[in-house]
């Protein structure tokens, strides 16, 4: 050790001070929430008419009022697994090629794992409660802890626990609460007949379509002054 | 008597550059030459010093490559790397609460205050 003074750079409060901006700088340069809001959002906008199109009645009862059938859609019951998975595909090709563009290693890898095994757990489950009504009371009309359920088993829910995931994998606040209200949306959200799923569909799809906007803007502006 | 944590502070790890590149190579898991010479506004021999430094400590590694016919060299922290910035981080943790406690004053603009619960210096979240 020797007698000269430390540098006023080395001192703590200024190292652990630059520690910090270049963490912080290293999680902008990592961040590209843009692009998977943008991919839902398509998704779900391009879900519209298979889900609308292929529905069909599916184990119908006589009751009182008439006749009561369990709404299915098998199109959409293919559609959404194999898009959720190749959009996660997709994504993780996309964080890649960024992270060699831009000089920083990704950690996108929890994100689409994730994603991939709550895509196909959703997708059990909503086939698991559509084919077993009866657990639920059906032919009576489904209550709203019901309604909660088959939203909580919904394709659109499993795209908001995914972007929960993604905001932790980016320390990304507000990705973290625009999951939170995306998802309030899709598990509380009540739409009027006649056209309560194609108003949901939309909703979910422009709500996404907001985000990536919004992500898109703000990621662009905190690139520039660090040029 | 516990140690003083100026006792504990590696040489090779104090040092501002040498901290910043620790730091990005912890946040990025792998980082190229030229994020961090923009990052830490250095020249690319200055920082080849210093991460030579930092490789012949055990605390990066270095690897080159091409993309296309372009070169391109990236750094990666190896687990020596990543204790010894934990360990820095730590030490200037408690020297700032050491200072702190012995000047009861409020930190001046010299000194700016740290939020010490951001893991960003070098502890991900």
């Amino acid at each position: 050790m020797t007698d000269a003074p430390m540098p006023p750079q080395d001192g703590p409060y200024e190292l652990l001070s630059a520690s910090r901006r270049l963490t912080r700088r290293v999680r902008h340069a990592q961040r590209g929430t843009w692009f998977p809001l943008l991919l839902f959002a398509t998704l779900t906008l391009a879900s519209v008419p298979i889900t609308l199109n292929s529905r069909h009645p599916f184990d119908c009862r006589v009751v009182q009022a008439g006749k009561a059938c369990v709404a299915f859609s098998p199109a959409a019951s293919v559609y959404w697994p194999l898009a959720l998975v190749l959009a996660y595909v997709a994504i993780a090709a996309f964080y890649v090629h960024r992270s060699y563009r831009r000089g920083v290693g990704t950690r996108i890898g929890p994100y689409v794992v994730t994603g991939i095994i709550i895509a196909v757990v959703a997708t059990g489950a909503s086939l698991w409660l559509v084919t077993h009504p009866d657990v639920f009371g059906y032919p009576a009309p489904p209550s709203p802890a019901t309604l909660f359920l088959y939203r909580l088993a919904s394709p659109e829910t499993a795209i908001g626990l995914a972007l929960l995931v993604l905001a932790r994998v980016e320390r990304n606040r507000a990705l973290l609460v625009f999951g939170l209200v995306y998802l309030v949306i899709v598990v509380f959200g009540r739409f009027p007949p006649p056209n309560a799923t194609l108003t949901f569909l939309v909703i979910t799809a422009a709500v996404l379509l907001l985000g990536s906007i919004g992500f898109a803007l703000a990621e662009r502006r905190t690139r520039r002054p660090a040029r | 008597m516990t140690e003083h944590p100026v006792n504990g502070l590696d040489d090779i790890v104090h040092q501002r550059v040498r901290l910043g590149i620790l730091t990005i190579a912890h946040e990025a898991r792998r980082v190229e030459f030229g994020f961090l010479r923009t990052a830490l506004e250095l020249t690319a021999g200055n920082l080849g010093q210093h991460l030579s430094v930092l490789e012949n400590a055990g605390l990066v590694h270095i690897e080159k490559g091409y993309e296309g016919k372009r070169p391109r060299t990236w750094v990666n922290l190896t687990p020596a790397g990543d204790k010894a910035l934990g360990d820095e981080i730590a030490h200037l943790k408690r020297l700032i609460q050491q200072v702190e406690q012995a000047t009861p004053c409020p930190p001046t603009a010299a000194e700016p205050t740290i939020d010490t619960s951001e893991a960003a210096a070098g502890r991900s979240v």
